[in-house]
């Protein structure tokens, strides 16, 4: 099993210490873990951030020696028992001398061995290097320049030249381009340092240096600078970073796993504290300094940042003298195509000054707290409607919490309990047991009330943000007998007070079961059903006299999969998905069929898939994992009529060069346009392709 | 008048059944049919139409010929010849089918090509397409069709097959296309003497259907057969002779709302 998969040499390259007498290096496959821990694909999440954060974790192997519980569980690999046992082993017999002496410990069988073997490591990995800094980073083998271009080859309307309306108004179109640019150049050491600079133009935004916009030729910029472990410092950040503590109701990294098919250890967040930021996501993140500083039991960390955000400036005239300037939308979108988007880029700056005190007196137990204040240039002012009223306003807050994780025999107890400025509050409790070894279990309780304002929060929740909601999820996987599996969730939730869409208090439920069979290592087939109701506004009657009516959404998504390695060369996956919708009476459904097949011959590689989609609307859409160039994620809706198929290729031209080209195309079969407003494509079909280099500096 | 009745006839199953109807979506061969009209696991010489990965499986020489009688209407009806020659590369197959009556109909001729890599068994398929319409003129067109056999264990293979890949038009002079679909199916075979196949089809633009069917070999020349389809609702029952060289199947088929369908099928096989 030499054969390393190329979109994870990268982990593998992070493994140069790892000693002889180790198990042969196992190859490791990022779908897989994506797809395991990706939560149900339903709504429009921010998967491209979740992917960056799990790929960071990843290429930071666990030194397993040194490992505490938190950080064990922190790779959602292992089930409670098993760090238990394992944990146990160590205080029993010492610090592990080899990898293959994990086979002695008990609960772990070769199937768990063979997944978490890539993300271990024997050695501690700290500075044992004797060389200095400076030279270790210009010899470090992980460096890379990273070029990519995307283009969709149909012309969107925002590229044709504008039209005068009968007013005389000329209508809006893009400024630039219909390419997509992006330049990543990355150093890094696991536990020593990390170096990144990325530069990102998304499609029609312009390649233009200008200071006014800030815009110096790329739309966007982001760069980071981490130094791990000097002395005590167990981080300096400089830069673009990310942070992540307690359950994150106060500190989130990007980090929104929850509900998905690995249903019981997801549910609980660890604290991975200082993160570099690497997407090219244009909000989200902190630009300043944070730092880490670890004594004994203590650790204590600080962040200080002061970025620029893009947002829409209203002018509010109380007096005929005085004016006062109020923030009316944040753009999160990051696009700056037109001259009315590009209006609202870095119209504001957020200065947010934060902390997190952790104190763990042994390896059971955890307490922390955590403290972010955060200040905008100008109140924010959102346009008041009934379901928004309860929401932050205002030129600043500030949000605290204190958190716990405690481990008694083999349940992991965890809970945050934070209030924001408001006086809102938010409380997570839960916790993870392996109740035998064939059954593991969770169990999660939330209570967000509806003027909880935490900006950087990404907590266990079914609305996007952690507010106006309470939920009870039950999580439970059984393992019956050997090479079954099955998973399964119940979730339980109200919000009691109006949201978007529900102009009414409403309750809804979700569950999910899977049922997996995996004969040996190249062969996995599931079946999985998932069940969701929610409640939404029906659509205006027209009556006068009614006010807006709430009924149940019913939604049904199922999935049968089959894939199988046939042999080194040779993988094929196929899938059926479909979907059924209940609202208000009126039954819509969808399906998707598709097939993968992978190739593999010398130093190329060859994927591709062939679909076919059919769904009534939009709301039956399905979601399905695609493969792309590497590093480059995406988990598309298919909706409407019509077939889609890729292929990508990758060749490495040289030790030091790869190449990656994807060919995407859709023909729908039902519609004569594609999308709307500027983004509209005049025929059926849809060409995307993307091309892809990269460079190791020192292969 | 009798033109018209036929006409108007055509039209209305065109919308309800037009998966049936062409002979790219049409499952050729009585076996295929009696068990259920399935498309993926045939793995016999009828593979050329419906499955070309299918052809691999095959060792001797083989020419067959079937016919299919749909809802008693000549106009409905399909001819098919096909030959397949195993060589040292793989299995080439040729073949030629018929639909239609005078007004309207279609024909193919094409050539498929199919190999095992391991337990993979892949193969493709390129056809040259006409459809006629009296009155309305004529339409060519190239179509490429793919598909693959898995064989998991000596009881278990999935499969899948891919018809009209490059979703060709009717002709050159419309933006109407031929269907394109997909067929994914699983083959059980317990013992010898059973084989249980279940599949599911998505043309892409009719609904999906899922095929069940079962294949029992009563003597060692003597096959009973019987299948079901969901959306239309069908079902199948068909009788298999098999003798040393020559083998003769015959299927019939009941569509609730249209009516019974008869297919036959010849098989000689050349050399040992």
């Amino acid at each position: 099993m030499l054969r390393i998969a190329l979109v994870f040499w990268f982990i593998v390259l992070s493994l140069p210490w790892v000693l002889a007498q180790n198990p042969p290096r196992e190859e490791i496959d990022i779908e897989d873990f994506i797809e395991r821990l990706f939560p149900v694909q339903d709504d429009d999440l921010d998967f491209e951030s979740i992917y960056e954060v799990l790929f960071q974790l990843y290429q930071n192997p666990i030194a397993i020696n040194q490992a505490s519980a938190e950080v064990l569980a922190a790779s959602y690999l292992l089930a409670p028992d098993q760090i238990n046992n394992l944990i146990a082993y160590r205080e029993n017999n010492g610090p592990l001398i080899s990898l293959y002496e994990l086979q002695a410990v008990p609960g772990f069988d070769l199937n768990t061995i063979q997944r978490i073997l890539p993300f271990l490591s024997i050695s501690a990995g700290l500075n044992t290097q004797t060389q200095p800094l400076w030279k270790r980073i210009v010899t470090e083998d992980q460096a890379y320049l990273l070029f990519r271009h995307r283009r969709v080859w149909e012309k969107r309307r925002g590229f044709t030249p504008a039209d005068t309306s009968s007013t005389g108004k000329v209508s809006s179109r893009y400024l630039g381009d219909p390419n997509d640019l992006y330049l990543r150049f990355r150093i890094q050491h696991p536990r020593d340092f990390s170096i990144g600079i990325t530069l990102d133009k998304d499609p029609g935004e312009q390649f233009k240096w200008e200071t006014k916009s800030a815009r110096y030729g790329f739309n966007f910029l982001s760069f980071h600078l981490v130094k791990y472990y000097i002395g005590k410092w167990k981080t300096i950040a400089l830069g673009d970073f990310q942070a992540q503590f307690g359950q994150g109701l106060v500190f989130g990294a990007g980090y929104g796993l929850g509900k998905g098919a690995e249903t019981v250890p997801t549910v609980r967040k660890s604290s991975v504290g200082i993160l570099p930021y690497t997407a090219a996501l244009e909000f989200g993140f902190f630009r300043g300094t944070g730092i880490t500083y670890q004594s004994g039991k203590w650790q204590a960390s600080l962040i200080a940042s002061f970025a620029p955000r893009d947002g829409r400036i209203a002018a509010e005239r109380d007096t005929l003298e005085n004016e006062d300037l109020t923030i009316s939308s944040f753009n999160q979108s990051g696009l700056h195509r037109t001259e009315s988007e590009l209006s609202t880029k870095n119209q504001f700056r957020e200065f947010s000054l934060g902390g997190n005190v952790q104190f763990a007196p042994n390896s059971k137990l955890q307490v922390g707290t955590n403290y972010l204040f955060t200040r905008f240039d100008h109140p924010w002012v959102k346009t008041p409607t009934p379901y928004n009223q309860f929401d932050f306003a205002g030129k600043q807050n500030s949000v605290a919490s204190l958190y716990l994780n405690y481990n008694w025999k083999n349940f992991f107890f965890f809970g945050e309990s934070a209030q924001s400025a408001s006086g809102g509050t938010g409380t997570i409790l839960g916790l993870v047991s392996s109740l035998s070894r064939q059954i593991d279990f969770s169990l999660l309780w939330r209570k967000y009330s509806r003027d909880f304002h935490s900006f950087y929060a990404n907590a266990f929740a079914e609305a996007t943000r952690p507010a106006n909601e309470q939920g009870v999820y039950l999580g439970v996987e059984i393992k019956p007998i050997s090479k079954w599996k099955i998973n399964a969730y119940y979730d339980f939730f109200k919000f009691p007070w109006l949201r978007y869409r529900v102009y009414a208090p409403s309750v809804g439920y979700e569950w999910l079961g899977r049922i997996t069979f995996s004969p040996n290592r190249s062969l996995s087939a599931f079946f999985q059903i998932r069940e969701e109701q929610k409640d939404r506004n029906l659509a205006d009657s027209g009556e006068p006299a009614l006010t807006y009516q709430v009924k149940p959404v019913n939604k049904v998504n199922g999935t049968l999969s089959f894939q199988y390695q046939v042999n080194k060369a040779f993988f094929i996956r196929s899938r059926i998905l479909f979907s059924r919708i209940n609202f208000n009476e009126k039954k819509s459904t969808g399906f998707l069929m598709f097939q993968d097949a992978q190739y593999q011959f010398g130093k190329s590689r060859i994927t591709g898939r062939i679909a076919l989609f059919d769904t009534d609307d939009y709301d039956s859409r399905l979601y399905a994992y695609e493969n792309n160039v590497l590093w480059t994620f995406s988990i598309p809706p298919y909706f409407g009529q019509g077939m889609r198929y890729y292929v990508v290729a990758q060749h490495q031209l040289t030790p030091q060069l790869t190449a990656y080209f994807r060919f995407a195309k859709t023909n729908y079969t039902d519609r004569e346009s594609i999308s709307s407003g500027l983004q509209t494509i005049e025929g059926s079909a849809q060409t995307e392709t993307t091309f892809m280099l990269r460079y190791m500096l020192h292969p | 008048m009798k033109h018209l009745i036929f006409l108007s006839f055509l039209l209305l199953i065109q919308t309800s059944v037009m998966a049936q109807i062409s002979p790219i979506t049409q499952v050729h061969g009585a076996r295929a049919q009696a068990m259920g009209n399935m498309r993926v696991h045939g793995k016999d010489a009828w593979s050329y139409f419906n499955n070309p990965g299918g052809l691999a499986y095959l060792e001797q020489a083989q020419i067959s010929t079937g016919f299919d009688h749909r809802y008693g209407l000549k106009e409905l009806s399909t001819l098919d010849l096909t030959g397949s020659f195993p060589t040292e590369h793989g299995v080439l197959a040729l073949g030629v089918s018929r639909f239609g009556g005078k007004l309207f109909n279609q024909q193919s001729l094409g050539i498929a090509f199919a190999n095992k890599l391991g337990i993979v068994a892949i193969g493709g398929k390129a056809e040259w397409f006409q459809t006629q319409m009296e009155g309305f003129g004529t339409g060519n067109n190239l179509i490429l069709s793919l598909g693959g056999i898995a064989e998991l264990s000596p009881e278990f293979s999935i499969g899948a097959s891919f018809f009209n890949l490059n979703r060709a038009k009717l002709s050159q002079a419309t933006e109407e296309r031929l269907p394109t679909g997909i067929s994914m199916g699983i083959n059980y075979q317990p013992v010898p003497q059973l084989q249980l196949q279940a599949e599911v089809e998505k043309d892409i633009e009719v609904k999906p259907v899922v095929k069940l069917g079962i294949e029992y070999v009563l003597r060692d020349w003597v096959l009973l057969r019987t299948g079901i389809n969901s959306n239309p609702s069908r079902m199948f029952f068909g009788l298999g002779i098999k003798l040393d060289q020559l083998s003769f199947d015959y299927a019939y088929g009941q569509n609730q709302p249209l009516g019974t369908t008869h297919h036959i099928s010849l098989g000689l096989k050349l050399g040992k």
